[in-house]
C-alpha cells in the first residue's frame, strides 16, 4: 500500500514538474479539443484516433493493451500512447500486468472518432 | 517507505507516459469512475442518475458546478451497471448544452408549412398552452375517437402515471399509446400470455453465473454495451462459458461467440421449435418440472399479416389471440416435423450446430441464459417467438434460477417502469392492470378515488400506435400530442406518415410535440412545447431488469423550456375546467393532491410531487394502503375470478429508491427493511435476492426447481405451440434483398440527442448501408457509392459500405436508423405481429440500384 502511494507522488512529481497539470487527455484529448469543462464531459473517455480504425476488430482489448498497457507487453515510453489507467487492471492494480475483464470491451467506452 | 529502483522507474515512465499523452491526474482519477474526487473542490455538487439512454438503466453520477453539468460518470452504488459507464454514458452531460436547444413554445400558423424548417413563431406559455388546450377540448367533446397520446419508453415513471391518468380517468380515452410498442409490445404479450405478470423473472446478475449464453437478435454490443460487458467479463473469466450468437447478420456481438449462427429471417421460430422437438422426442426435458409447473397450449395457426389497415377487425385479426388446451402428447405430436433436417433446409443453419445448441439446453448441468430484443420483438410473429424461446427453457427447467433464464432485454430506459409498469399501453392500467378486465376497472376506480363502474367506458382497448398513425394519414385524426419521442423519424412507412405519398391527414390533424430540440416531429409540428432534459428535473427510470431508480434533479432547464408533468397538467387544468367526477371538482378529484389550480403550480417542490405521486401509484401495488382496493385484491365479495395479487409487484416507499440507487421489484419490508428480489418465483432467502415473501404469501414449496409461479394462472406457466410461418414479405426478382435497421453504439434512437455531441457524432457521422461483398459485385457497387434503396412502400438514398458494424449474408442488407437525412423508414413497411401489433423493422424486402 506504501509503495502505491509513494508511486503515485512520484507521478504527480514528475507530472507537476512538467507543468502540465492543465493538459488532460480526458475531455482534453478528445478530438473536439474541447478543454472546457463547462462543455460537460469533465471524465468523458478519449476516443480513438481516426487511424486506429478496425483495429479493436482484429485484436480485441490485447491490441490496446500492446501500446496503452503498463505491463510485459509493451512500454508506453516508447510509443507516447496514453497509459490505461490502473483502475481498469485486475485488483485495481498495474501489478497484475492483467485489464480486468469487464474492462475488456475497450471500444465501448473509446470508439474510433 | 522503502521503494525499489524498478518501482520508481515504473511511476516514473507511468507519469512521463501521461504528461507525454497530454494526460492530467484528473483524467486517471476521472477514467476510474471516481470522478467525484477529481473535481470536488467544495463548489461542486454530486447527484445520482440514471443514464437516459438504452435500456440497460445504468446508474451515473452527475456532477454540477456553477450551475452545470460537468461531468457524468458510473455509478458504483447501481447494481445495474456497478460504475460501468459506455461512451454514450460518458458524454451525456453534453446533451443538455446543444446550442439549438428549445427554450421558447412555438406556434404554426399555416399547417401547409409542414415539412419545412420554417413556419413556427415563437409564443407565450400562456397562448400555447390556451391553444393546445381548447384544440384537445374541442375534439374531446366532438369526437374521442379522433385524439391521441402517443407517449415513450423515455417518459419518466411519474410522469407517464399522471398522463395515463389524465388519458385513462379524465380523458375517458384510452388512445394513448407509447412508442414502446415498436420494441418491447411482443415481449410484452409474451410475458403475458405466458406467465400472466409481465417481466422477466432473472435479473442482471445471472450474466455473472451463465454458463452458456444464447443470444437471439440481440446486438448487445452496440445496444447494451454494458450488459455485453458483463457477458464478455463472464467468458473471459471462465474459459468454458460458451456463447451461441443467433441472427440473421454477423454483428459486433458475434465477436465473442463461439458459434455464430446465421439464419434465413423468420425462421428462428423454426429453430426454437427444432431444439424443443429434440427435446421432447429424446426425453431430455426436465421431466419433474414440466409435471410440476406447465401446462401446454396451442392457438390460431395461419394468422397471415397485417397487411390491410382493417386487419385487427378482420375475422382472423379477431382470433389470433385464441388459445385452447392440449396434452403433453399433443404438443409432442405438433413439434416433430422440426428435424434438424427439415430446420436445417428451411434456415440455412448446419444440422451439426442445430444439434449442438440444442444439447446445450438439454444438458441439466449447463446454466443457460437465453438474451434476445428487437430481432425477436420487431418480427412479424414477435409475440410468437418470445414463446418458442420460454418453451425450451420451460421444459428444460432452465429459468428463474442465478445464470440460467430467458431475459427479454428492453430497448429504452423505462419502457418497463414506464410504459409496462404504469399503464401508457392503449389497452392497460397501472401495474399490469388491465382495461377490459372488470376486476381490474374496480381496483383502479378504487385508488383513484372514482365511483364504481366509472371506468367502464375504457373497457375496449384503444388505438395502438400503428392504428394511430394510420388513422392519422388517412385523415381520422384530429389531434395527436407526443412526448419523449421522435415518431416522424423512428415510426416504420413514414412515406405513407408523412405525407409523402396519397394519404395526407398529418398536415389536417392538430400536432402537438414537446420536445427539447428541433427534429423531424416539430416540422409537423402546430405546436412545440419547450420541455426539460433528462436532470433538468427529477424523475424515474425502470429497467429490464425490474430496477426502479430515481434520477434527481441537478440543474435547472434552459430559458422557458418546462417540466413536461407541469405541461401535462396546466393542460388537463384548462381541458377538465368545469367537468365533474360524481358532483366533484373532475381536475381536483384526480390531481388535486399535487397541484393547486388557483396559484396555477405544484403545491410542493420537484421532490415533493415525485414523492405524492409515487405513493399513490404504489398502492397499486401495495393493496394494504387502501381499504377499497385492498378488499378487491382478496376477492373479498367473491365476485370476480379470484384474488389480484397485486404484491406481486410491490414496490418501496421513494426514499427507498434514493438510498439504495434502486431496488428490483418486487421490494419486500423484511423486518423493517425494503430488500428487492432478483429472482423471481425462486424460493430462498429474501435477503438473498430470492422470492420468499412471496412465496410464502402466494406460492407453494417443495414443488421441482425450488420455483412457484404464484401470479400464474393456476401456478403453471403455458407453452404454446407456435409454428414457423413465413415473413410478411419475401424478396422476389423486384425486391430481392432483405433491408433490416436497428441502433449503433454511439448514436440514440434518432440521433436528435447525440448527434448533438461533436465527440459522438465524429465516431460515427454518418448511416450507411452494409452489404455484403458479393452482392456490391453483383449491383455493381463499391464503397461509398451511392444507392437507392427501395421498397413497397418508398424509398432513401444511402452510401454503401461493405466494412461497416455489421456483415449482413448475400442477400441481406442493414443501416441504422439514427440519420434523420438519410431516413431509412421512409422505405421500411408497417406490417406488425396480429397479436402485438409492433411492427416488423427487420424484414422490408427492397431492391437496390446504383444513383
Amino acid at each position: 500500500m506504501k509503495k502505491r502511494i509513494i508511486t503515485t507522488c512520484l507521478c504527480l512529481a514528475v507530472i507537476g514538474s512538467l507543468g502540465l497539470f492543465a493538459g488532460c487527455s480526458e475531455s482534453g484529448a478528445t478530438p473536439s479539443g474541447t478543454s472546457d469543462p463547462k462543455a460537460g464531459a469533465l471524465g468523458a473517455p478519449a476516443l480513438q484516433p481516426a487511424d486506429h480504425e478496425g483495429k479493436f476488430e482484429r485484436g480485441g482489448s490485447r491490441m490496446c493493451y500492446g501500446c496503452h498497457g503498463n505491463g510485459s507487453l509493451a512500454n508506453p515510453q516508447l510509443t507516447g500512447a496514453v497509459i490505461i489507467p490502473e483502475d481498469h487492471y485486475v485488483d485495481g492494480s498495474y501489478d497484475s500486468k492483467e485489464l480486468d475483464p469487464i474492462r475488456a470491451e475497450c471500444i465501448t467506452c473509446h470508439p474510433v472518432a | 517507505m522503502e521503494i525499489s529502483r524498478r518501482e520508481f522507474v515504473k511511476a516514473t515512465a507511468v507519469a512521463l507516459a501521461t504528461a507525454a499523452a497530454g494526460g492530467s491526474l484528473s483524467m486517471l482519477v476521472a477514467c476510474s469512475g471516481q470522478s467525484e474526487s477529481a473535481v470536488s473542490g467544495g463548489d461542486t455538487q454530486k447527484y445520482s442518475a440514471v443514464c437516459r439512454f438504452c435500456g440497460c438503466g445504468c446508474g451515473v453520477i452527475c456532477e454540477v458546478k456553477d450551475g452545470r453539468l460537468v461531468s457524468v460518470t458510473g455509478d458504483p452504488d447501481n447494481q445495474s451497471n456497478k460504475g460501468l459507464n459506455c461512451v454514450k454514458g460518458y458524454y451525456l452531460a453534453k446533451v443538455l448544452y446543444g446550442e439549438d436547444r428549445l427554450t421558447t413554445p412555438l406556434i404554426r400558423d399555416d399547417s401547409s408549412t409542414k415539412g419545412t424548417e420554417g413556419g413556427l413563431r415563437e409564443a407565450s406559455w400562456d397562448e400555447a398552452l390556451d391553444l393546445v388546450a381548447s384544440k384537445l377540448k374541442e375534439t374531446w367533446k366532438a369526437d374521442k375517437s379522433r385524439l391521441a397520446f402517443w407517449g415513450s419508453g423515455q417518459q419518466p415513471i411519474t410522469e407517464g402515471y399522471i398522463t395515463a391518468k389524465l388519458w385513462k380517468a379524465g380523458l375517458l380515452s384510452n388512445n394513448i399509446d407509447p412508442n414502446a410498442r415498436l420494441c418491447m409490445a411482443s415481449a410484452v404479450v409474451g410475458f403475458m400470455n405466458v406467465f400472466q405478470t409481465d417481466e422477466p423473472a432473472g435479473c442482471y446478475t445471472d450474466l455473472d453465473y451463465a454458463d452458456v449464453f444464447v443470444t437471439w437478435g440481440a446486438n448487445m454490443a452496440e445496444a447494451h454495451p454494458v450488459l455485453y460487458s458483463r457477458l464478455t467479463a463472464r467468458k473471459l473469466n471462465d474459459p468454458n462459458v460458451k456463447h451461441y450468437d443467433l441472427g440473421t447478420l454477423r454483428t459486433r456481438t458475434s465477436a465473442s461467440a463461439d458459434k455464430t449462427l446465421v439464419f434465413h429471417p423468420g425462421t428462428d421460430l423454426a429453430i426454437a421449435n427444432c431444439i424443443a422437438n429434440y427435446l421432447v422426442e429424446n426425453e431430455l426435458y426436465d421431466a419433474d418440472f414440466v409435471e410440476d409447473h406447465l401446462q401446454f397450449k396451442a392457438g390460431t395457426e395461419n394468422i397471415g399479416n397485417a397487411y390491410d389497415d382493417g386487419y385487427d377487425a378482420s375475422d382472423v385479426g379477431q382470433s389470433v389471440d385464441k388459445v385452447w388446451n392440449i396434452e403433453f402428447a399433443e404438443y409432442a405430436e405438433m413439434l416433430k416435423p422440426y428435424t434438424f433436417e427439415y430446420t436445417s433446409e428451411l434456415s440455412g443453419v448446419a444440422v451439426e450446430d442445430l444439434k449442438e445448441l440444442a444439447d446445450v439446453f438439454a444438458d441439466p448441468d449447463k446454466k443457460v441464459m437465453s438474451l434476445w430484443t428487437m430481432g425477436v420483438n420487431q418480427h412479424n410473429r414477435g409475440t410468437w417467438m418470445n414463446h418458442n424461446i420460454y418453451n425450451i427453457h420451460l421444459l428444460s427447467g432452465k429459468i428463474a434460477q442465478p445464470g440460467s433464464g430467458p431475459f427479454s432485454l428492453t430497448g429504452q430506459p423505462t419502457a418497463c417502469g414506464t410504459a409496462r409498469e404504469v399503464g401508457t399501453f392503449s389497452h392497460r392500467l397501472p401495474a399490469d392492470l388491465l382495461v377490459a378486465n372488470p376486476q381490474h376497472r374496480r381496483y383502479s376506480e378504487a385508488i383513484w378515488n372514482l365511483p364504481e363502474g366509472y371506468l367502464d367506458e375504457i373497457q375496449k382497448p384503444g388505438f395502438h400506435t400503428v392504428k394511430i398513425f394510420r388513422e392519422m394519414s388517412k385523415g381520422n385524426m384530429d389531434f395527436l400530442w407526443s412526448a419523449h419521442n421522435n415518431w416522424a423519424q423512428s415510426m416504420p412507412n413514414l412515406t405513407r406518415f408523412l405525407g409523402r405519398g396519397d394519404q395526407k391527414g398529418v398536415f389536417d390533424t392538430f400536432v402537438v410535440v414537446n420536445e427539447v430540440y428541433p427534429t423531424l416531429s416539430t416540422q409537423y409540428a402546430d405546436v412545440v412545447l419547450p420541455a426539460a432534459l433528462w436532470v433538468e428535473r427529477e424523475g424515474q427510470f425502470g429497467n429490464a431488469e425490474r430496477r426502479t431508480a430515481v434520477f434527481e434533479k441537478a440543474v435547472d432547464p434552459p430559458g422557458d423550456a418546462k417540466w413536461d408533468l407541469w405541461i401535462i397538467l396546466q393542460v388537463a387544468s384548462r381541458v377538465l375546467e368545469g367537468e365533474q367526477i360524481d358532483g366533484r371538482d373532475a381536475f381536483d378529484t384526480l390531481f388535486g393532491f399535487i397541484w393547486d389550480k388557483s396559484a396555477g403550480d405544484f403545491k410542493g417542490d420537484s421532490r415533493q410531487t415525485n414523492i405524492d405521486i409515487w405513493e399513490e401509484y404504489r398502492t397499486f401495488s401495495n393493496p394494504d394502503l387502501n381499504e377499497k382496493a385492498k378488499a378487491i385484491n382478496d376477492n373479498a365479495s367473491g365476485e370476480f375470478e379470484g384474488k389480484l395479487k397485486m404484491e406481486a409487484k410491490q414496490l418501496a416507499p421513494y426514499e427507498e429508491y434514493l438510498a439504495n440507487h434502486g431496488l428490483t421489484w418486487p421490494v419486500r419490508e423484511v423486518d423493517g427493511t425494503w430488500l428487492p428480489t432478483m429472482w423471481r418465483f425462486a424460493n430462498g432467502s429474501q435477503e438473498e435476492g430470492f422470492d420468499e415473501v412471496g412465496i410464502a404469501q402466494y406460492g407453494e414449496e417443495g414443488l421441482a426447481g425450488g420455483i412457484s409461479f404464484y401470479k400464474t394462472a393456476k401456478g403453471k406457466p403455458s407453452v404454446v405451440f407456435r409454428p414457423y410461418e413465413p415473413p410478411a414479405e419475401e424478396p422476389d426478382d423486384e425486391y430481392p434483398f432483405w433491408f433490416c435497421t436497428g441502433r449503433l453504439l454511439e448514436h440514440w434512437h434518432t440521433g436528435t440527442m447525440t448527434r448533438r455531441i461533436p465527440e459522438l457524432d465524429r465516431a460515427l457521422p454518418e448511416a450507411q448501408l452494409n452489404v455484403h461483398p458479393d452482392d456490391c459485385t453483383k449491383l455493381g457497387v463499391t464503397d461509398g457509392d451511392l444507392v437507392r434503396v427501395k421498397s413497397r412502400h418508398g424509398e432513401f438514398e444511402i452510401h454503401v459500405s461493405t466494412a461497416g458494424r455489421t456483415e449482413p449474408a448475400p442477400g441481406v442488407v442493414f443501416a441504422p436508423f439514427f440519420a434523420q437525412e438519410t431516413l431509412v423508414n421512409l422505405a421500411v413497411h408497417d406490417y406488425y405481429c396480429p397479436l402485438s401489433k409492433e411492427p416488423d423493422y427487420k424484414k422490408t424486402c427492397v431492391s437496390i440500384e446504383k444513383v
